[in-house]
């Protein structure tokens, strides 16, 4: 009974830890399980000597007493310093302030006075271990001084949940830095000019710009058929089959450029593929390798946010929509037409961002403005 | 019949599910601690799933294998509302699953559902999460993704480099620590403030010049202050509205790219065989266009590659017949446009350009 129990808390852990629950979600059973006035677990930046983060549950009103702690009082634990630094226990050890503290001191110390007993807790039995070379973390239970400290079944039973808390730990770092990393993928993908769609080797397509969207609905040279992309051309769509057929099982990173010249003597455009194949991907489950392919259109320029170029750059608004210009591949006697001002005046501004960015001539002025474009491309949303 | 350690099966699968372990050799390793044959994990489409199974009734259904000696056990699972999978673990000859093995099963089901409906939704997490680091590469400047909690999810390729030496910031730690209090006071304000903005497109926060980082900026590399006096923060939230923000800090130093021209990182370096592929340029050509990306004028090219400048020049005009441009300017604008795509990769940056 008691061991179907645990199960359960164990599949809590591994829910919160993939992301299918909340923290509070796993902890709260274990909380009850245990008797335990709050079950918590806290992050520790061991280089810097900082709390990360705390998720705990148990009871309601010790919600106040976690953002105490995260105030002030984390200050005064006397058990996190050297708890952390494993120098009672080692890591993955498990701690019960009971054994290591006696009543003398516990009637002495300022945190056992006046901030447990505030929040009806007494005892606390922990376990800590290093999720990170630089990180520490602490998961245990705050007990009542009725409760009174775990037994020996209790130990074993916790035991077992920590064992499984580590890895969720590890693994829920991982893929918090993963979701980080899938986030500005999407986002950055916006900032791009050039229509740019993530695809699968099905060449499903699961993330597109917006200028991938418009050239979608335009169909000019690449189309939606379903959910798939294909090239409109044909000889650009047997090109485009056989790069992807080639890439499938390359190294990550691993690149096709396709040329395609359309009809009616229009300039050439680049089909740009890279393959992205993660680490551990198998069969039927597992990581899904896709692919970002890029229509690079050397005519198709991107709208740069003049806003951010002048803070970013101090330029004066006029001289931040000369330097847009130029990255736009306007020649100063086209920009004095456009603009309705003088040549000599144009030339004078070109003169003034130059000197502001740095750069000794126009095609270098060219270069960084767009080695920048993440800085102060214009996003643009579908 | 012996039975595996429960507890690490158990861990094995998450592992599986969250992409630490390849799931083959996962479930060879279950296969072999039951004993068993075969272990077959079949995906049914959602057709065939429909109506079939639901979580509540998890359960094995032993009986003999079908047309062999042996006996099998086999679990339907829904991971996912329009996918079914079917999990069959077969004995062969005499062998069959005892009460201890069967009750071992019962237990591992829902964690194996968990597990499998875990690694659907997290299959296309590690090639998305490629395609941001692919993506954060592209930008030359250091720019780092910091998770809610300060802790850095990521650095750029150009962070990386400029951090190594505790250039810029960084003391060792999760965190991205600078170098002076007066710099980190700043910083951590703007975090805050970009926190607090972000609520639905994503914002800047911009910084007053850093004294203080200009002071460490400059520390390493001789020059006195001047240079970075510009350098900057841009801070942007990424997210709309998770309680966990994602944001992108970006060290904007407009005077970092200055001298960058002769003598370039291998990193920011277009890759002469990357544009001899894409374009069709010979191999004297595609150098000629690797440094004119570089922001080099024809004489410095000229003496780059210990040739004539009117050498350099009749390149220079076939690079621009083929990229289909007029001007000068217009082939170097092309080339940076979609410079990512033809920068050279890891180790491949100075030896061919």
């Amino acid at each position: 009974m008691r061991e179907a129990a645990v199960d359960a808390l164990v599949r809590g852990v591994w829910a919160a830890a993939t992301g299918e629950a909340s923290w509070v979600a796993a902890l709260d059973p274990v909380a009850a399980h245990f008797r335990a006035r709050m079950a918590v677990v806290q992050r520790f930046d061991l280089a810097n000597h900082r709390v990360l983060a705390i998720e705990s549950g148990g009871a309601p009103d010790l919600e106040d007493g976690v953002l105490q702690y995260l105030r002030q009082f984390h200050q005064l634990d006397t058990r996190k310093a050297s708890l952390l630094e494993g120098r009672l226990v080692p890591h993955g050890g498990w701690y019960h302030d009971h054994e290591h503290l006696n009543e003398q001191f516990v009637a002495s110390d300022p945190f056992y006075q006046h901030f447990l007993p505030a929040y009806g807790c007494r005892f606390v039995s922990g376990r800590t271990h290093a999720p990170a070379p630089d990180q520490a973390c602490l998961f245990a239970l705050e007990l009542a001084p009725d409760r009174g400290p775990l037994d020996t079944d209790e130990r074993a039973e916790l035991d077992r949940i920590g064992g499984h808390l580590d890895e969720a730990l590890r693994a829920y770092e991982r893929l918090r830095r993963a979701q980080a990393q899938v986030l500005a993928g999407h986002q950055l993908l916006h900032t791009f000019a050039q229509p740019m769609w993530l695809i699968d080797t099905d060449r499903f397509v699961h993330d597109a710009n917006a200028a991938a969207q418009a050239e979608i609905t335009q169909a000019r040279l690449l189309a939606c058929r379903g959910p798939h992309l294909v090239a409109t051309a044909n000889r650009l769509e047997q090109a485009l089959l056989a790069a992807v057929h080639q890439l499938r099982g390359q190294p990550h990173g691993s690149r096709r450029v396709l040329q395609h010249d359309p009809a009616g003597g229009l300039s050439p455009v680049w089909l740009h593929l890279v393959l992205l194949q993660p680490a551990e991907s198998a069969g039927a489950f597992g990581a899904m390798p896709m692919l970002l392919v890029t229509l690079f259109d050397p005519l198709q320029v991107p709208a740069f946010d003049p806003y951010a170029l002048s803070s970013l750059l101090d330029l004066t608004p006029t001289q931040a929509r000369v330097a847009m210009a130029l990255a736009q591949g306007l020649a100063v006697e086209q920009i004095a037409a456009a603009t309705g001002t003088r040549v000599a005046t144009v030339r004078s501004h070109v003169a003034a961002v130059l000197d502001r960015v740095g750069a000794s001539r126009s095609d270098d002025l060219v270069r960084r403005l767009h080695d920048g474009h993440l800085l102060w491309g214009a996003v643009s949303r579908g | 019949m012996p039975v595996p350690d429960f507890d690490a099966t158990v861990r094995s699968l998450y592992r599986a599910a969250t992409g630490a372990a390849p799931w083959d050799a996962t479930l060879a390793a279950l296969r072999d601690g039951l004993g068993a044959g075969a272990l077959e994990v079949q995906q049914a489409p959602a057709s065939a799933a429909a109506g079939r199974v639901v979580d509540a009734e998890l359960c094995w259904a032993h009986g003999p294998a079908p047309g062999l000696p042996g006996n099998t056990a086999r679990l339907q699972l829904r991971p996912q509302a329009d996918a079914a999978v079917e999990l069959q673990i077969t004995w062969s000859g005499f062998q069959a699953p005892d009460t201890a093995t069967r009750t071992w099963l019962e237990r591992l089901a829902p964690h194996l559902t968990d597990a499998l409906r875990a690694d659907a939704r997290l299959r296309q997490l590690p090639a998305r999460a490629q395609l941001g680091q692919l993506l954060l590469d592209t930008l030359p400047h250091p720019a780092w993704l910091l998770l809610g909690d300060g802790c850095i999810a990521s650095a750029n390729a150009a962070a990386c480099e400029a951090g190594t030496p505790g250039r810029w910031s960084h003391a060792p730690g999760p965190t991205l620590v600078l170098r002076t209090p007066a710099a980190q006071q700043t910083f951590d304000a703007a975090l805050a403030h970009a926190q607090a903005s972000g609520t639905g497109r994503p914002v800047l926060a911009l910084l007053p010049p850093l004294a203080g980082l200009a002071a460490t900026a400059c520390e390493g590399d001789g020059a006195p202050g001047e240079p970075a006096l510009r350098a900057r923060w841009l801070i942007r939230r990424l997210d709309a509205n998770a309680d966990d923000p994602v944001l992108l800090a970006i060290l904007f130093d407009p005077d970092a790219g200055a001298a960058a021209s002769t003598s370039a990182a291998g990193a920011a370096m277009l890759s002469a065989h990357a544009l001899a592929g894409a374009f069709g340029f010979t191999p004297a050509e595609s150098r000629v266009a690797v440094w004119l990306a570089q922001g080099c004028t024809v004489r410095q090219i000229a003496a780059l590659l210990a040739v004539a400048p009117s050498t350099v020049r009749s390149h220079l005009d076939a690079v621009m017949a083929k990229l289909g441009v007029a001007r000068k300017l217009d082939a170097v604008r092309l080339l940076v446009q979609g410079g990512w795509m033809w920068r050279a990769g890891p180790g491949e940056g100075m030896q061919d350009a």
